[in-house]
């Protein structure tokens, strides 16, 4: 598969912008492209016009590359050693992986009857990836495990329940956590949920030597799909949901899997129900002490605070146009929140401060960011 | 990578020059929406505003009536009671191209009118509120909290049509099911009021105002998005809930109780109220912006296609449901369906012409 790399021409583009015409020799220079080499980027996927891309930008939101995909992608991840996948959606049949941000890329396909079902996460060694994918003849859920380098797929374990969705590797490097959302889909049926009336969802807790179930955790609200999750430094997971009843019925939304325990963090009653029963993305901070959630069905941005004398509050919302892609900057209760509008955000939790990048990827430019972001390597954190 | 190569200062020049002009062009066609916050404004003054000021009188209108029925309930009280329930429908239907902003808080919409109703819960919650009735629930401000199947529309109209919930509430004369619909009449009224205090109060000039603190709307970006968005909204339902449901994928299988407010016949005038909501709204907002910027042709296509529209259902009979399942009608309900749906595609390929962005992450996320 072959795939439209056009590594700077954004530059060019915000050249144009910018207006200024003595830009055009700084082009001449290699100066944008080094300025990037280095640094803290993060990564996501868009939309333009009818086409999708692989966008990446530096830590004041200018594009320095992107990538041009054959449909629709979903999840997508950086390794600790600068790998990037990013999983394709709807048909799941492909996967871009990048040794490093620029490198050559690296066309995937999907496993026959393993169509992806939407994120795929790094090993702690970057040396293999792992990804979601629906087991068609069983109509149950599968790992899929491959090689980082080669891009083979080796093997695949149960993923030990239906419609995987989300993984995270565990803090300890050695488990994998597998969001079970409990929605059967099929290639054949499009979006069509088959299975909403006996749907069945839960986290699952898997050992990465050979596979096998460490523990799992259900609630007990059968439609409440938990679909998105991330891992903070003490092994935590915020767990990010879908609710499929009816619309007028109102769940919270997020919980936290602490010390072998699931539960609701609280939230405000309003807020509750302006999320329209939908959560698309959630991340820690990088101290692991802050959690974002998103509602781009509501415009919402909700941010919570596992505080150690009160729990975990639900701490502020943000109102903000289509927001959902969520990734942590390397500042404390720091975040950056993309839109389908275009925008790139930081938010400060401490300062409560929302301010807008300086991004290629503007409105003006009609990109539309898609649902995820990948996140930063984060360097450790100075409080 | 891009390899640079040494350009000499002629063609360096020429770049400049057409670099100048094209930030000219891309400056002048890409910056706001064309659609500007007086349009919007316009929008707010000519049709949000009226539109739910009309619900409201609709029903207080209501509410007189309901309170008149309860000094001597007949059937012909209840035939007396029906076209302003009717009226209120319709108010509701025209409003529809904004569901938006205050009719969404605490759920006001589905408050006022629960539907779809897949499971038929407002049937079964009525038929054990009438049999052994729940004084509080009918209490002044009872039913706010209630359960939405009990608050609004779906309930008195099944008590106003049905013939058996008529014998019901004859049988039962100044008893629960009379207090009832006063209830539920009051609630109608209380509810409407609130929305309309938002807007008035709230909503109004935090749209018209993006950018201030406080606001949800950052930029007029998203004060546009909020106009449009609310019209792809309600052409979504009615393509996919209001027509596909009853419609389903055959004549023979038809589900014509699955249209709205069929048990008072309405199905019809529902739709032919959010044509003429979702015209006006367009009237005020996108045909200004389209004739502004050139595009007069555009629009002259769009009124083809609501015409298209108005004829089509001119010629479906009423009421809708005695006659979806003949293969005549159901064939000239499912041209309507596509004829909405052409409609839908139509707006949304002006959209990027005008710098108008609906959702992305809102309406497809996994």
């Amino acid at each position: 598969m072959a795939m439209e790399d056009l590594t700077t021409p954004m530059s060019r583009r915000h050249f144009i912008h910018k207006g200024g015409a003595c830009m055009l020799f700084a082009l001449s220079s290699t100066n944008i492209l080094g300025k990037n080499n280095n640094g803290p980027y993060w990564a996501g996927t868009a939309k333009q016009g009818n086409d999708y891309w692989l966008i990446i930008v530096d830590d004041i939101g200018q594009v320095f590359r992107q990538i041009k995909l054959p449909s629709r992608a979903h999840g997508l991840q950086k390794s600790s050693q600068g790998h990037l996948i990013v999983c394709g959606r709807r048909p799941g049949t492909w996967m871009l992986l990048l040794q490093h941000r620029h490198a050559k890329p690296h066309w995937l396909n999907a496993a026959a009857n393993r169509p992806l079902s939407g994120h795929c996460c790094f090993s702690a060694d970057g040396n293999h990836f792992y990804s979601a994918e629906n087991a068609l003849e069983a109509s149950q859920g599968t790992i899929g495990v491959w090689d980082s380098h080669s891009g083979e797929r080796l093997y695949e374990w149960p993923s030990q329940g239906i419609g995987p969705h989300e993984i995270q590797l565990s803090s300890d490097g050695i488990h994998l956590w597998v969001a079970n959302g409990g929605i059967l889909t099929h290639p054949q049926s499009g979006r069509d949920k088959l299975n909403l009336d006996s749907m069945e969802s839960n986290i699952s807790y898997l050992c990465l030597i050979d596979g096998a179930l460490i523990n799992q955790y259900t609630i007990d609200e059968p439609q409440l799909s938990l679909r998105h999750i991330a891992v903070n430094q003490n092994n935590q997971v915020a767990v990010a949901c879908q609710y499929q009843g009816p619309e007028y019925d109102r769940k919270n939304l997020l919980l936290l899997i602490n010390d072998g325990q699931i539960d609701y963090l609280p939230c405000d009653p309003k807020v509750t129900v302006e999320l329209n029963n939908y959560l698309g993305s959630v991340t820690f901070d990088a101290s692991g002490q802050w959690i974002a959630g998103s509602s781009p069905r509501s415009n919402r941005v909700v941010i919570w605070h596992l505080t150690k004398d009160m729990g975990a509050i639900h701490y502020y919302t943000l109102a903000i146009a289509d927001a959902c892609g969520l990734s942590a900057n390397n500042e404390l209760g720091g975040f950056i929140i993309s839109t389908g509008m275009g925008h790139l955000y930081q938010y400060a939790a401490t300062t409560k401060n929302l301010s807008a990048m300086d991004s290629d990827t503007s409105s003006t430019k009609h990109f539309s960011w898609d649902n995820h972001l990948a996140n930063n390597i984060i360097p450790p954190l100075t409080v | 990578m891009i390899e640079i190569h040494p350009i000499p200062i002629r063609t360096r020049l020429l770049q400049t020059l057409l670099a100048t002009l094209l930030f000219l062009i891309t400056t002048s066609s890409y910056a706001n929406p064309v659609v500007t916050g007086e349009y919007v404004e316009e929008w707010l003054d000519q049709y949000v505003t009226p539109s739910y000021l009309a619900l409201h009188q609709a029903n207080l209108a209501l509410q007189g009536q309901a309170h008149e029925l309860c000094d001597q309930v007949s059937l012909q009280a209840l035939d007396e009671m029906q076209p302003y329930l009717n009226q209120a429908l319709e108010a509701l239907a025209y409003s529809q191209a904004i569901d938006g902003g205050p009719m969404q808080s605490e759920l006001r919409n589905f408050q006022l009118y629960y539907w779809p109703d897949r499971t038929n819960l407002v049937t079964k919650q009525l038929g054990q509120l009438l049999d052994q009735p729940d004084l509080l629930v009918l209490q002044e401000n009872g039913l706010r909290h209630s359960s939405v199947a009990l608050t609004g529309y779906p309930s008195l109209e099944r008590l106003l049509y049905m013939p058996h919930y008529r014998e019901f509430v004859i049988r039962d004369q100044q008893g629960p099911a009379c207090q009832y619909i006063v209830a539920v009449s009051d609630n109608l009224v209380r509810l409407t009021a609130e929305i309309t205090d938002a807007w008035e109060n709230s909503w109004r000039r935090q749209l018209l105002e993006p950018g201030n603190s406080g606001s949800l709307f950052k930029e007029q970006n998203d004060q546009v998005r909020f106009v449009f968005t609310n019209i792809d909204v309600l052409l979504t339902k009615i393509i996919s809930k209001k027509l596909a449901k009853p419609l389903a994928s055959s004549v023979s299988k038809a589900k014509p109780k699955r249209l709205e407010s069929w048990r008072s016949g309405h199905s019809l005038i529902m739709l032919k109220a959010n044509v003429r909501g979702l015209t006006d709204s367009l009237n005020l907002t996108l045909k200004p912006a389209l004739i502004e910027s050139g595009g007069a042709a555009k629009w002259q296509q769009i009124r083809h296609e609501i015409s298209l529209i108005d004829q089509q259902l001119d010629q479906l009979p009423t009421p809708l449901v005695a006659h979806l399942d003949e293969p005549k009608y159901w064939q000239a309900t499912q041209q309507l369906q596509v004829q909405f749906t052409q409609f839908q595609a139509l707006l949304q390929s002006i959209y990027p012409s005008l710098n108008v962005q609906l959702g992305f992450n809102a309406y497809d996320g996994d």
